[in-house]
């Protein structure tokens, strides 16, 4: 054991202490010791639960853990470790306000992006630097994935470190070294996403992983990324930047791949105008908007070619991850959030690889089945944006119609039209795209159902009926899941609903016993 | 100027009827100023039954099982074919009218009566021309597996040099104001998506152009196989499609992107066969009107067809493109050989009136004149179909090559005559002109075309011709 490992172990065994006594004293106070009582049996499906760092520690890491147990029955604590994702600073109105300390005005808050003490030994292959957090950050002397794992421990949780990849012109001002990794639109100019590709951006993230390993008590990982291929950002686009990656290290692939690169650039930028053409109301295609789509597919090929070749570089990113956690925890469950465009929405996500070809680097695939939110989210995220791009000569209904049928959801259950900005879509759909990953993981890698409630639509909750919570859980189980994550954020999550969880998973335990 | 008003007609109709009683009752009836008469037959559709062809052109139709007849209806000269192996059928004397030379014969009753003469073809891949023409084995495509299929391929050589050299010898030997030439064929991907088929042509000529485009043809070919293979599973299935079926078509496609290089190269070499006819005509007899037929598929319901080109990026060498329009047998032509086919395959996840209804979406038919998936059986699609497929067909062809709506009546279904409504049929013409078209063909066949919808159009036409004055 090298010096500065002696140093960091006596550092965790400090804080546990202290954090033990802080456990027993909260307690005592709320009328014993109630982790004990609700201590989850480890024959329990997984339950776990995403959490923003804040929120613990703004509620305080006793009460958090016991509210989530005895409520939920949560047996997994899932709690970001990076919050590049940027989506910490909620208005006020979507927070919960019944977990028993009222939520903090989250404006004007001064808090780190990153909330692990990282350690530049293991940064050595990479030109990036995470945030470094000092004194004027708020919780900038805790070490909360250090402090949970005694609570944890004693309640049965698991610890899994958490996180979103952010980009952004705030990541790429706070993560030193970011603009040097980034993306490489169609015109030659960067972005502010960073390249599956760049050395550099792979080293980092597998020495946030090893650095993570090696100084943490974790009994997994989950990690995700946001972010569409270049195709589907063309025809379904959440802003008006240019497809890309074409940067050296992306045209080197390219090349090795026997990919003519210049032929998928023109293809992309062809794509790009013709879409920008048909947004702007400029272009009638004369013999069709979507023949239009296809005539440049058709033209240069090599536009799939690239989508596949991203898609596969960020594979490899997970690859390199999942690697270097099992070479320091080889038991560490490290699997993928898989967020609620490629889960059901994305046709060219889910085409490309089955999550059974995934396997071989997946402990586990968390995939988001937000019922509710998915109702807007699939009026506005998708319905909406193909119109105005390569579905134009759809109506809204039968495009819904035909989203309903190649996705496999039940059109007689799930919302209409004009029912999807007051109707979340039902149990049936957590049932069947469950039921659809589990198909697709083959038994190979377990399947993790993301149950999602009270996910606020731009700044307004949206409230979850308990029942149709309770209705999700069982349904995911019934379609072979192997676990659920309590989702998206518990800083959001109604007491009500967590317990709808709780009464769901008492009875799968309870049957499967 | 009186609008172009052209007729498809078969050869042995046209003597069968006589060609002075033929001519006048297309002109007195319909308006007709343009024959457009086969001169090779290998397209095996002469043989019909009685019960499809017209009974009320003033001769009795024939019947025409065990009937003879040649599938060359021009005399051939050997000295404009030495380039290619292929030679035309040799039509001797045991051939029912194998002493004519209706062309040459078409030609002053045809002036006499201010009709211009077009000579017609329509490619041949089945049995007529396998056993007609000579050499037919020696250049047939290959599938994937390396096997002889049924039609030629595009880029043999002595296939592209055989129709140069025929039409070369038709516009040296006979007086000829135009040539409308088609082939019925699907390119490689819709052929698989909608009928199964192995995919074809990896051919040394296929292979050797791809290697020239800098496409990788094994991938390419193993890309066709992974998706034949699904849709072969799919059709029988049993299929494992676990992600969807339709995303698992779009997996093969994202792996094998070299399918639609494939498919698009499968097209231009089908347009460079046409560049070749096209430019030994127009070295011959530069007045000459020469075009395409695109069959009822490539105009109406092949997605792959229509965004490979415009009809403008055909214009080069395409004075002009018919185009099938034909309204009333679209509609069980749409149900069975288009929604039931591709259900079968990749969009079995879409029931049929939602397919149906995409179909109409995607290919800009109004859904509320055409017929719902329940009457496609016994309701044809209206004239605003043809207003709309030919206003397409018009804004494709951006004003550089004349655009003529193929308006069809009385196409049979199978062995069945399905009989027209003169006044759909009128509004047909109608329609077309109003939509932009430079003229109309009156297809599909004149032996099918019963009177009463040939007047149709030659009402039409006066009222059109009156109109513009």
């Amino acid at each position: 054991m090298k010096s500065d490992d002696i140093n960091k172990t006596d550092r965790r065994d400090f804080l546990k202490g202290a954090v033990a006594g802080l456990a027993g004293q909260m307690n005592a106070q709320q009328g014993g010791a109630r982790a004990g009582q609700t201590r989850t049996a480890s024959t329990d499906k997984f339950n776990g639960i995403q959490m923003g760092p804040q929120t613990i520690l703004d509620e305080g890491i006793e009460r958090c853990l016991d509210l989530i147990q005895e409520t939920a029955g949560i047996n997994a604590l899932m709690v970001y470790s990076h919050t590049y994702h940027g989506d910490i600073r909620k208005p006020p109105q979507l927070l919960a306000t019944d977990h028993g300390v009222p939520p903090r005005e989250m404006r004007g808050r001064k808090l780190p992006w990153v909330w692990v003490k990282h350690h530049e030994e293991y940064f050595k292959g990479t030109i990036l630097r995470h945030q470094k957090v000092d004194k004027s950050f708020e919780y900038a002397d805790r070490d909360l994935l250090a402090e949970l794992v005694e609570p944890c421990r004693k309640r049965g949780m698991k610890l899994y470190a958490r996180i979103l990849e952010g980009t952004g012109r705030e990541v790429a001002r706070i993560v030193e070294g970011y603009s040097k990794v980034e993306t490489v639109d169609i015109y030659g100019r960067p972005t502010t996403v960073a390249c599956w590709n760049h050395p550099d951006y792979r080293a980092w993230w597998n020495a946030t992983v090893e650095d993570l390993f090696r100084t943490y008590t974790l009994d997994g990982l989950q990690w995700g990324a946001e972010r569409q291929g270049p195709l589907m950002n063309v025809i379904m686009p959440w802003n008006d930047g240019a497809p890309v990656c074409f940067c050296e290290h992306c045209r080197a692939r390219g090349r090795a791949k026997g990919i003519d690169v210049e032929r998928a650039r023109q293809g992309f930028e062809d794509l790009y105008v013709y879409v920008r053409g048909l947004m702007a109301g400029k272009l009638k295609p004369a013999d069709g908007v979507f023949t239009g789509f296809l005539r440049v597919l058709l033209r240069y090929p090599e536009i799939l070619a690239w989508e596949y070749q991203y898609r596969l570089s960020r594979e490899e990113v997970l690859q390199g991850m999942y690697g270097t956690a099992k070479g320091i925890k080889a038991d560490a469950q490290v699997g993928w959030h898989v967020d609620h465009q490629p889960s059901s929405w994305d046709i060219v996500y889910r085409a490309e690889l089955s999550y059974a070809e995934m396997a071989p680097y997946s402990d586990f695939i968390k995939f988001i089945a937000y019922h509710d939110i998915l109702g807007p989210r699939i009026r506005w995220w998708y319905l909406e944006r193909l119109q105005k791009t390569v579905l134009n000569e759809l109506s809204l209904e039968e495009s819904l119609n035909l989203y309903y049928d190649l996705f496999g959801y039940d059109k007689k259950v799930e919302p209409k039209l004009d029912q999807l900005d007051k109707v979340g879509f039902s149990p049936d759909y957590v049932y069947r795209e469950t039921k659809r990953s589990v198909a697709s993981a083959a038994g190979k890698t377990k399947i993790f159902t993301g149950i999602g409630f009270d996910v606020p639509w731009g700044s307004n909750h949206v409230p979850a009926d308990p029942e149709k919570v309770y209705e999700a859980v069982h349904k995911a189980f019934e379609a072979g899941a192997n676990g659920i994550v309590v989702s998206r954020e518990y800083e959001e999550m109604r007491v009500p609903n967590l317990k709808a969880v709780g009464r769901a998973m008492r009875e799968i335990n309870a049957k499967k016993a | 100027m009186a609008l172009f008003n052209g007729i498809q007609m078969g050869p042995h109709t046209m003597l069968d009827e006589g060609i002075e009683r033929c001519l006048d009752l297309i002109q007195d009836t319909a308006g007709i100023n343009a024959l457009m008469v086969y001169s090779h037959t290998y397209h095996d559709d002469l043989k019909k039954p009685p019960q499809v062809l017209a009974a009320d052109h003033g001769v009795p139709a024939r019947d025409m099982r065990n009937r003879k007849l040649p599938s060359v209806w021009v005399r051939h000269h050997d000295e404009a074919f030495k380039s290619t192996v292929l030679r035309h059928q040799q039509v001797d004397k045991s051939f029912e009218y194998a002493d004519r030379d209706l062309l040459a014969e078409l030609v002053e009753p045809c002036r006499k009566r201010g009709m211009k003469l077009y000579a017609r073809i329509l490619e041949g891949a089945g049995r007529e021309a396998a056993e007609g023409v000579s050499g037919f084995a020696e250049v047939l495509t290959r599938d994937i597996y390396g096997r002889p299929s049924s039609p030629p391929c595009w880029n043999h050589p002595d296939y592209r040099r055989f129709w140069i050299s025929t039409v070369e010898d038709l516009f040296r030997n006979y007086q000829l104001d135009g040539f409308q030439w088609g082939a019925e064929r699907h390119g490689p991907l819709m052929n698989l998506l909608l009928t199964g088929r192995t995919p074809f042509c990896f051919c040394e000529h296929c292979r050797a152009r791809a290697r020239a485009k800098g496409i990788d043809a094994e991938r390419a070919r193993s890309g066709f196989e992974a998706l034949y293979t699904y849709v072969q599973a799919l059709l029988a299935g049993k299929a494992k499609a676990e992600d969807g079926v339709f995303a698992g078509a779009l997996r093969v496609l994202l792996r094998y992107p070299e399918i639609l290089s494939w498919e698009f190269q499968y097209r231009q070499s089908r347009e460079e066969t046409e560049q070749a006819m096209f430019g030994a005509i127009k070295g011959i007899q530069p007045g000459a009107q020469v075009g395409w037929h695109l069959s009822h598929q490539q105009s109406s319901y092949d997605l792959v067809y229509r965004a490979e080109m415009s009809y403008a990026d055909m214009a080069p060498y395409s004075d002009f493109i018919k185009f099938i329009a034909y309204h009333d047998i679209l509609a069980p032509r749409i149900r069975w050989w288009y929604l039931d086919r591709l259900h079968k395959s990749v969009l079995s996840e879409v029931p049929l009136d939602e397919s149906l209804s995409v179909y109409y979406g995607l290919f800009g038919y109004d859904k509320k004149a055409e017929p719902g998936v329940d009457q496609l059986d016994n309701t044809g699609f209206s004239p605003e179909y043809v207003y709309r497929e030919t206003k397409r067909s018009v804004a494709s062809a951006d004003g550089k090559a004349k655009i003529y709506p193929g308006i069809g009546f009385d196409v049979p279904w199978g062995s069945n005559h399905v009989p027209a409504d003169p006044e759909k049929v009128y509004q047909c013409v109608v329609r077309a002109f109003d939509a932009g078209a430079d003229g109309i063909v009156v297809s599909r066949e004149y032996e099918e075309m019963r009177v009463p919808n040939l007047r149709a159009v030659g009402r039409a036409m006066r009222d059109i011709q009156k109109q513009r004055g």
